[in-house]
């Protein structure tokens, strides 16, 4: 057997066995820096061994109610912790701040967490915010750049491709977060409530992840119980009677 | 059983020259350790000689100056460490036919490889496979080599030293007497380390092994211990597949002839852009190319150019290669072109431009491109867009958290800053649901179960089933509600929460006392 046919069984057991013959850092030669995971174990272990890729979109993408910024949260906070500067671009202003607060004065170290929202009452077009995701891009500031499309928006032809333009001479990830599935990029994942298993105390998101036309599922729980728990002081008592 | 061998090839840099320049071998001539290259090289030291050089009593470690005085035409040559990394990655792909894994020990220079060796009793014996071994070494023009086979990768590297011999197999059970009288000096150790060994009449491996743990680690610390394993044959250096060899070159046949790039500027665009579109895709960089230019296949001119810094933009290659040109012009006119990058190094991910932080005053120190950013974005979107997000200790949910312009260095006033400990304690990396408002929070009706007695503090039946998005959705899980109402200065707010569940969505229900109306204020996502 010459070098080159060892060679070419090793890559071909690494194809089917991931992770048990090389890792992804003999297999690329590169520096995975951190960013390719997410945190989330079992989204991880679908996208081994690399799960984002710089200069790539990727495509978060569930219905309304889906879960997707809740797994998406704890990826932020993962990439907070690592350093990483994240700007969020939330084009509907549909986000609450008191979700977002604690990652940004607990995670936050040296790096930065931004987050782009409509001022109150202005309402801007998709193409307003598909150039400021071009601004962030072209800054060469921030390591990851996530577009939230909000509820039934989508963005053109036209759009993918300035932004795909963009991001050859970046270094930064895009996320587009959306509620409708794309076929541009080569990494999707989708979520979804458990249906079967929707319990208030832990539900379930499913997860279909699709890479390089590759799909795979899996489910992550996530709880409740401690979400939003900002409140210091038992509540002040209110004073009058309830039909006063 | 796992089994590890060990090739050596002595003074593999002086081997890596002699085999590129077959001429030296027949001479005395020294390796300078180019460190201090500003001064004249006369001056420099000698970090390693041909075995020629050394017959003449020549050492490493003097300077050439003085190494000329005892000969007086002695030959020299600079490190060449790519020459060295090629040299070893070529030994790498003619050993991989022989095992899976195969490690260099030490710097790309040293000269030492690991292989695995286990299971070779069905291929012919280890007896065998040295002997392919060093066959395929000499082929590959290496003249002094020296292989050991042994149950670790010290006592293989040990079994490397023996003399007289090319190879040395230490029998499985063998070890710990193998190790037993060799000196001490073969340990991978520092030199302070093996003085003190020294001073102290430690000579033989033996002896140190003899010592009991607790004393070697009190006067020697972890690197005694380390020695003193390795002296027992304790190794746990593991052995691991080599990294895929790659390349990275494009060629393109003109069909004409060309005298210089600006003819064919195009073409070579499109054939760098293919270039450093594969070099992103493998995260790499260029830091090296060779552009050869062909006249009907024949090469006639090659351009071996270094990059003074890593770059995978084809725009930058390519002016890199005009300027090359400039200044030494074409001779003939080129029918073909061929670009390879024969070194590359990982994508730097570092941003170009940080966001400069003082840590010391707590304040913010912006950079002039980053204000410009955001002045850019504030014109295109209006004033408080960019924000960050500051937690307000208050209860209701659209009043626990308020977004501040990132500018703005202090939070405003009315802002209640909560407990750090008690957010530490109850947000737990990000464990929770997320919330987005209801865009269209219009009041919702509900269907209410009559036959349910509850303990909310207006007493009013539990929801079973609310109408939204122009359809009934089935609650298949309801919490208890939180009951919160305050404000009555402002507004009186009189509020009950639902984390309510249907088939589709988790959302929060809201039951406002005051006008007795349901809502979906927010989704959870």
């Amino acid at each position: 057997m010459t070098a080159q046919q060892v060679l070419a069984l090793k890559q071909s057991l690494e194809e089917r066995f991931p992770g048990l013959w090389l890792n992804g850092e003999n297999l690329s030669g590169a520096e995975i820096s951190g960013f390719g995971q997410t945190g989330i174990e079992r989204i991880d272990a679908c996208l081994s061994p690399r799960a984002l890729n710089r200069q790539r979109i990727t495509h978060w993408v569930g219905p309304g109610s889906s879960g997707k910024t809740t797994l998406l949260r704890k990826a932020v906070a993962k990439w907070c912790e690592a350093e990483f500067n994240i700007v969020y671009i939330d084009t509907q202003g549909q986000l609450m701040a008191n979700d977002w607060a604690y990652i940004n004065e607990n995670h936050c170290k040296k790096n930065r967490l931004w987050f782009v929202r409509p001022d109150a009452g202005e309402v801007k077009t998709l193409n307003h915010y598909v150039g400021v995701v071009d601004l962030f891009l072209a800054s060469r500031a921030f390591d990851i750049v996530i577009m939230d499309l909000g509820t039934n928006q989508k963005l053109s032809l036209l759009s993918y491709s300035r932004l795909q333009r963009a991001l050859q001479n970046s270094k930064s990830a895009l996320l587009v977060v959306g509620s409708q599935a794309d076929n541009q990029g080569n990494i999707q994942l989708g979520f979804q409530w458990d249906i079967q298993s929707v319990q208030l105390h832990e539900p379930q998101i499913a997860c279909s992840i699709t890479k390089n036309g590759l799909s795979s599922k899996t489910e992550v729980a996530v709880s409740l119980d401690e979400s939003n728990c900002l409140f210091t002081h038992p509540q002040i008592c209110d004073r009058r009677s309830r039909e006063a | 059983m796992n089994r590890i061998a060990c090739l050596r090839i002595p003074r593999f840099a002086i081997a890596v020259h002699e085999k590129r320049e077959p001429e030296l071998s027949e001479i005395p001539w020294v390796l300078l350790e180019g460190k201090n290259t500003n001064s004249s090289v006369y001056q420099q030291k000698i970090a390693m000689c041909s075995y020629a050089a050394s017959k003449q009593e020549i050492s490493p470690g003097i300077k050439l100056a003085q190494a000329c005085s005892l000969r007086a035409n002695i030959s020299w040559r600079k490190p060449d460490h790519f020459l060295y990394e090629q040299a070893s990655a070529e030994i790498i792909q003619t050993l991989l036919t022989y095992s899976p894994k195969i490690n260099v020990f030490g710097p790309q220079d040293s000269g030492i490889f690991l292989l695995d060796a286990s299971g070779l009793k069905l291929l012919g014996g280890e007896d065998k496979f040295c002997a392919s071994v060093l066959k395929a070494i000499h082929k590959l023009g290496y003249k002094h080599k020296h292989l050991g086979i042994a149950n670790s990768a010290f006592p293989a590297m040990v079994a490397t030293q023996v003399k007289n011999q090319f190879y040395h197999i230490v029998a499985p059970n063998k070890t710990a007497t193998f190790l037993a009288r060799q000196p001490v000096h073969y340990l991978p150790a520092s030199k302070e380390l093996l003085t003190d060994f020294a001073t102290l009449g430690i000579k033989s491996m033996q002896q140190l092994a003899a010592f009991p743990a607790e004393s070697i680690l009190e006067r020697f610390g972890q690197e005694g211990i380390k020695a003193w394993k390795m002296a027992q044959g304790i190794d746990d250096t593991l052995l691991s597949l080599p990294p895929l060899e790659k390349s990275f070159a494009a060629t393109c046949d003109l069909n004409y002839p060309a005298s210089s790039l600006n003819e064919v500027s195009l073409v070579l665009s499109g054939l760098l852009s293919k270039l450093t579109d594969d070099l992103k895709n493998n995260a790499l960089r260029a830091e090296r190319l060779i552009v050869s230019f062909y006249s009907d296949d024949t090469i006639f001119d090659e351009r071996d150019i270094k990059l003074i810094r890593p770059s995978n933009h084809s725009g930058f290659l390519q002016q890199v290669i005009k300027l090359s040109l400039n200044k030494k012009p074409l001779e003939r006119e080129f029918t073909k072109i061929k670009v390879d990058v024969v070194r590359f190094s990982p994508e730097s991910w570092k941003q170009e431009h940080v966001l400069p932080y003082d840590s010391d005053d707590d304040d913010e120190i912006i950079s002039n491109d980053l204000l410009l950013l955001l002045q850019k974005v504030i014109s295109r979107l209006g004033e408080n867009t960019v924000v960050k997000p500051i937690s307000n200790d208050q209860y209701f949910p659209d009043q626990a958290g308020v977004w501040m312009p990132v500018l703005q260095k202090q939070a405003s006033s009315n802002l209640l800053t909560p407990d750090k400990t008690y957010l530490k304690q109850f947000t737990k990396n990000g464990a929770g649901l997320v919330m987005r408002k209801n865009p269209n929070a219009a009041p919702v009706m509900v269907k209410l179960d009559a036959s349910t007695s509850t303990d909310i503090p207006t007493e009013i039946p539990r929801p079973q089933a609310v109408y939204y998005q122009q359809q009934w959705h089935k609650i298949q899980s309801l919490s208890s509600p939180d009951y919160l109402s305050g404000k009555w200065w402002e507004e009186n707010i009189s509020k009950s929460y639902y984390v309510a569940a249907s088939s589709q969505s988790m959302f929060l229900l809201v039951h406002n006392h005051r006008n007795n109306k349901w809502f979906i204020e927010y989704f959870f996502d």
